[in-house]
This record gives C-alpha cells, sequence and structure tokens, in this order.
C-alpha cells in the first residue's frame, strides 16, 4: 500500500531557538507540527503537501501551565488538551478553558493535541476539506489555485473557511494575548487581533510559543457551549462563550463570543450593552438573544447541511441557556 | 530517508528502519505485521479505530509520526490478553455481546484500559467520554456501555 503522507524533509528542533532559525532558512516551504491533529489530516488529504516539515514536540520547553498570582496565566503551547482539560488550576480559576477543552474531537485526540495547534487550526470549509479524489471530481477553489469559493464562480477569493478552534472562544472571553515569536524577535498579539477575515497573522517565519491569560476578576462564571451533530470527535457548528460577572445579583461585566457562525469569532457587543448593569431576568435575556440573533443572522455562513438560519437559531438558544445557567 | 529508530511496543524493543512520514499505524501493521491495530477512517482521526495506548495514554495511531514513538512505550491489542486469558475488559465485551463486526473492537478495548488503568472505578459518564472516540457501527454503544459498567461494578465489589 502507498504512503499516507507523502515524503518531506524532517526536522526535529529542540529548542525554540533552533525552531525559528529553520523556519526563517525554509521560508513558506516549511509546516510546522505540533500535535499533528490537523496538520497530518491535512497532509494525508493533500490539501498541503510541505517540502519541510518542522516536528518541534521535542521542545521540552513548550510544555508548561503557570499561575502567576494575581497575573494570570501561562500556557506553552504544546501543552495538551487534555491537560489543560485534567489541569486543576484551570478547572478552578479559568473553568471555561477546561470546558473548552473538554469538548475538542476525542480523548485520543486531546492526548496528543496541543493547544497551540488548535488555536493555529487551518479554518475549514465544506468544499475544501474533502479527499484528494473528491477534489480531482470538482473545480478547483481558491486555496487550491482555482477561482470558485464553494463551488461559486461569485465569490472572488477564499471568503468561506470557518476557524471551528473550541480553544479560540473560550481564549476571546478570558481576554488572552499570544506570544509569537521569530529569529529576530518577538510579539504578544491580543487574540481577537490574532485572526484575518480568513486565517491568522502568523508569518511563515514565526512560532507561536505561549498564550496569556489575565486574571479573572472574582465572581466571574465563564460557560462554554458548543453545538455539533455528533457529541464526540466533531466541530462546532456552533458555539459560543460567555464571560459573566454578577455582584449581588448585578451583572457588573460580561463578554459574548459567537464561534462558528462566521470565518471568525467576534464579541456581540451591542448585547453585552444591554446587560453590564443590569440584574440578568427574563425580559433582559430575550431582548440580549434578540440582539445576538441579529447579529449572527447578518454574518451567518451556511456549513454544508449547516444553514446559516440555523446557525442563527442555535446561537440564540446557546447564549439563553449560558445566561440562565449560573 | 531512513532512520534506524527504537520502538517499545508490548514490552518487545524493535529496531526500525523507518521514513519520517511514516505514522505509528503504518510500521505496526506493515512492519511489525500488528494487525490488530487497524485503520478504519483513512488515517484522519475520525474513527478510533487505531487506537493504541502510548505512555500510558490512549491515542490515535494514524495521527503519531513512528518518529513520535521513540523512546515510548506502545500497547497494542496483541499486548492486552495474556496467554490462554482474555483482560477482564476483553472478556466483558464478550459476555455483554458487545462486539458484532469486531472492527471497533481493539481500539475500544484499548481506550476503556487507559481509563481504568488511571481510574478502576469510573462513573457513566466517565466511561461515555473515554470510549467516545472509539466509533461503532454496528452493535452500538450500549452493550459496550453496560459491559465496562459492570467491570467497574466488579471493581468496586472486589474492594469491599
Amino acid at each position: 500500500m502507498g504512503d499516507r503522507l507523502k515524503k518531506f524533509e524532517y526536522f526535529e528542533p529542540k529548542s525554540v531557538e533552533e525552531a525559528v532559525s529553520l523556519l526563517a532558512k525554509y521560508k513558506g516551504k516549511a509546516k510546522l507540527l505540533a500535535g499533528g491533529t490537523d496538520l497530518l489530516v491535512l497532509m494525508k488529504q493533500r490539501l498541503l503537501i510541505p517540502q519541510y516539515v518542522i516536528n518541534i514536540k521535542r521542545i521540552s520547553d513548550l510544555y508548561y501551565i503557570n499561575l502567576n498570582d494575581g497575573k494570570g496565566l501561562k500556557i506553552g503551547a504544546l501543552t495538551t488538551l487534555s491537560s489543560i482539560e485534567t489541569s486543576t488550576v484551570v478547572r478552578k480559576k479559568f473553568s471555561i478553558l477546561a470546558q473548552a477543552a473538554s469538548k475538542v474531537a476525542s480523548y485520543q485526540i486531546r492526548n496528543i493535541g496541543s493547544i497551540g495547534g488548535n488555536i493555529c487550526q487551518d479554518p475549514r470549509c465544506w468544499y475544501y476539506n474533502q479527499s484528494h479524489d473528491w477534489h480531482r471530481a470538482w473545480t478547483p477553489c481558491y486555496t487550491l489555485g482555482g477561482k470558485v469559493c464553494c463551488g461559486d464562480e461569485e465569490v472572488k477569493g477564499c471568503q468561506r473557511k470557518v476557524l471551528l478552534s473550541d480553544i479560540a472562544p473560550a481564549l476571546f472571553a478570558l481576554g488572552a494575548k499570544i506570544k509569537i515569536v521569530r529569529e529576530n524577535g518577538e510579539r504578544i498579539v491580543p487574540i481577537k487581533d490574532f485572526y484575518k477575515k480568513v486565517g491568522n497573522v502568523l508569518k511563515s517565519d514565526e512560532l507561536l510559543t505561549e498564550i496569556q491569560i489575565p486574571a479573572q476578576p472574582p465572581n466571574s462564571i465563564g460557560i462554554y457551549s458548543k453545538y455539533s451533530p455528533r457529541k464526540a470527535i466533531d466541530y462546532p457548528m456552533v458555539a459560543v462563550a460567555v464571560m459573566k460577572k454578577i455582584d449581588s445579583g448585578v451583572c457588573t461585566d460580561i463578554k459574548i463570543i459567537s464561534s462558528a457562525v462566521t470565518t471568525v469569532p467576534f464579541e456581540v457587543s451591542e448585547a453585552e450593552d444591554l446587560l453590564r448593569g443590569n440584574k440578568i431576568d427574563f425580559g433582559i435575556i430575550e431582548q440580549v438573544v434578540q440582539t445576538v440573533r441579529d447579529k449572527v443572522a447578518r454574518q451567518a455562513i451556511s456549513f454544508g447541511d449547516h444553514s446559516a438560519d440555523f446557525k442563527t437559531e442555535i446561537t440564540g438558544v446557546l447564549v439563553k441557556r449560558a445566561l440562565e445557567e449560573c | 530517508m531512513k532512520q534506524l529508530i527504537t520502538l517499545k511496543v508490548n514490552g518487545e524493543t524493535h529496531e526500525v528502519a523507518v521514513e519520517p512520514q511514516k505514522t505509528l499505524l503504518e510500521i505496526l501493521r506493515y512492519e511489525l505485521q500488528l494487525t490488530g491495530t487497524k485503520e478504519g477512517c483513512g488515517g484522519l482521526g475520525q474513527c478510533g479505530t487505531c487506537t493504541v495506548i502510548m505512555d500510558g495514554k490512549a491515542v490515535n495511531s494514524c495521527l503519531v509520526l513512528a518518529m513520535d514513538a521513540r523512546d515510548k512505550e506502545v500497547l497494542t491489542i496483541e499486548g492486552v490478553a495474556s496467554p490462554g486469558k482474555l483482560h477482564p475488559i476483553q472478556q466483558a465485551l464478550l459476555e455483554y455481546g458487545a462486539v458484532q463486526c469486531g472492527f471497533c473492537g481493539p481500539g475500544t478495548v484499548l481506550s476503556a484500559i487507559a481509563l481504568f488503568d488511571k481510574n478502576p472505578n469510573p462513573t457513566e459518564d466517565e466511561i461515555k467520554t473515554a470510549i467516545a472516540g472509539n466509533l461503532c457501527r454496528c452493535t452500538g454503544y450500549a452493550k459496550r456501555k453496560e459491559a465496562l459498567m459492570a467491570v467497574a461494578e466488579n471493581y468496586r465489589e472486589r474492594k469491599v
């Protein structure tokens, strides 16, 4: 039987310095392999055929979950999703992140998939993420060098690939920052600026090394909820991340993130404004849900069997439940 | 270019020459002839039939490069039973009729072993989560779950 993966030249750097110098050397031709649960699949489907693969798993410095008292949490990019899901610190103080990690794919995938890889995962669409044989029978899309988007000739450029990360919306809600290292420097990017309309801002010579999460105020509750047709081994059809701070019955701070409905997660600030300073009761929840639905309806992208209308409907339900829950 | 690596599978050490693009699954099946580990979905991490235990954790061997299994302890279905005696999890699945065509069996057994090794008295939810990554297309999940709950029950009884 033939190889599942095409041949590539293989590197195993032991340090961040070594990894970024390899990235600089093979700029644009190399792919980073972390957990591999996203990259290897894309390579098997021949959606990516990298000439060089830089396996960073042996960089032992990138596995950690550190709580700096009062200053929040730092997580090494290679930390597996299962270590995040089971970490006492994360479960206690940043519960929304543990919830999101526990909802990714399957046990087996969480055991190897990394947090860095999860947020850098390739956005997906029903047309692009298909097998090689499927693509041979169809017109290639922009990402594959063609001139259609999801089979549509009217749409110019790749417009409909949706980020289906479970971790990203939780990090939006927590106000996380991403540390990115290149050969002669580094930069820190807030998660909301990390994504472009399609894809992320990482350049081909850059390596994501750390996720930084600020300390969350007392009395704040985070809820990540995901709807997917299958309960396991599935991407979200829609997801919602809500962080709310309730002081003596009044909502003093709130974040509502809608994810998987359009290419990137977004904050519904119009709905947050309605809640801030008010008691969360039945009447206000109705208004908030309507506001969320209006905003989602304007941007939702149909994804295979999941219509934009259905996504809007379900997002409303998830927001409602998250607000009702204490 | 092939590289000579050492793989520890079911307690035995193997020296294998591998190309970096080979997955652990390919090496297990085609180099070591351990064909109990199955490939179901085409190596995409969607079905769990290729599940093995690597350093105590259940993983999809189709998504692990053989290079990354170096210096790790790998357990496949061939290493589960002792001569003439099935593992208690295999025995329970058998008794509950939880295996019809059997294709998902090896992966399911290993996911369950990874759970019970860490947590011999799991709850129903913990059992469901642990085997949620192993798709079954014929028997369904109820008998599987009941079998594993019986294993947990048995453990509780032995403890008392």
